[in-house]
């Protein structure tokens, strides 16, 4: 079953590096580029200074990295004589842990979060 | 006057439209994971598999697209000026929906793509792997739905 198990191992490994990309501003002081909905502005930063969206970013980051892993890793797998159900169920395993971890994650950060709204006088 | 955000004047129809193909959605992936759960039970429909697979990854694509032009109209007006103040509940209720949505996407490739495979003898070993990612892409449609309309009931758009 080379060729399906082929497509599955390259579409797992590129789910974890997907998740890895998605997540990693969370854990390291990467600069993104965040938008400013009210100045209609792009500003490479670390922390926003006010009312900003890193999601664009974060979300073009992980399909960079999802689209680059899968590239790379569907010839390679392709190539394998054999890929058998021991390494088709490591991939899934980790596939999902590593989606587990960052949901549980931001859920976890997410519940305890206070919000700073707009301060009033913006408004 | 308040800044106005991006598409603000659009931002109602780009909503209704995101409640409406979001509620495709639910059909879609609910009847998608119920066709891989029988797929992995022995009993394999792979036309009306991937053509679910598709009307699932249409309209997730669909709703996802939607929801992010809508978005800083969102973050500024209802998250920035409302929410966080009066219901942060729902400000941190809606990023985690976000996530949900964004951590399903690589899911749903992963359903998409083994779905496209379901005639190849060789991908027999997959079907349990294929009603994972199904089921999973229908739960996060399930939550990211009923947690929506849970913070439009709080402030919409």
């Amino acid at each position: 079953m080379t060729k399906p198990a082929a497509l599955f191992v390259a579409l797992g490994a590129a789910a974890i590096a997907f998740v890895v990309a998605y997540a990693y501003p969370a854990f390291a002081s990467e600069a993104l580029p965040w938008y400013y909905p009210a100045d209609h502005a792009w500003v490479v930063e670390v922390r926003p200074t006010g009312v900003a969206i890193d999601l664009y970013a974060r979300l073009a980051q992980a399909c960079l990295a999802w689209s680059v892993v899968f590239a790379v890793a569907l010839p390679i797998a392709r190539r394998r004589r054999e890929i058998g159900p021991r390494a088709v169920g490591l991939v899934a395993a980790w596939a999902l842990t590593a989606i587990a971890f960052a949901m549980l994650f931001f859920a976890w950060t997410l519940h305890y979060r206070v919000p700073v709204p707009v301060p009033s006088e913006v408004r | 006057m308040p800044p106005e955000p991006a598409l603000a004047g659009a931002a109602r129809a780009l909503v209704a439209g995101h409640a409406v193909c979001a509620l495709a959605l639910l059909v879609a992936a609910t009847q998608h994971a119920r066709l891989a759960w029988r797929a992995a039970g022995g009993r394999l429909d792979a036309g009306l598999a991937r053509l679910y697979a598709a009307a699932t990854a249409a309209t997730y694509g669909a709703t996802l697209v939607l929801g992010l032009l809508a978005y800083p109209t969102f973050r500024y007006q209802v998250r920035g000026l409302f929410l966080d103040r009066h219901a942060p509940w729902a400000s941190n209720l809606f990023d985690t929906k976000e996530t949900a949505v964004v951590l399903g996407l690589p899911v749903l490739a992963i359903a998409f793509g083994l779905s496209r495979l379901l005639d190849d003898t060789r991908a027999r070993a997959l079907a349990w792997p294929y009603a994972v990612a199904a089921a999973l892409v229908a739960a996060t449609a399930w939550f990211a739905t009923v947690s929506g309309f849970a913070v439009a009931f709080a402030r919409a758009v």
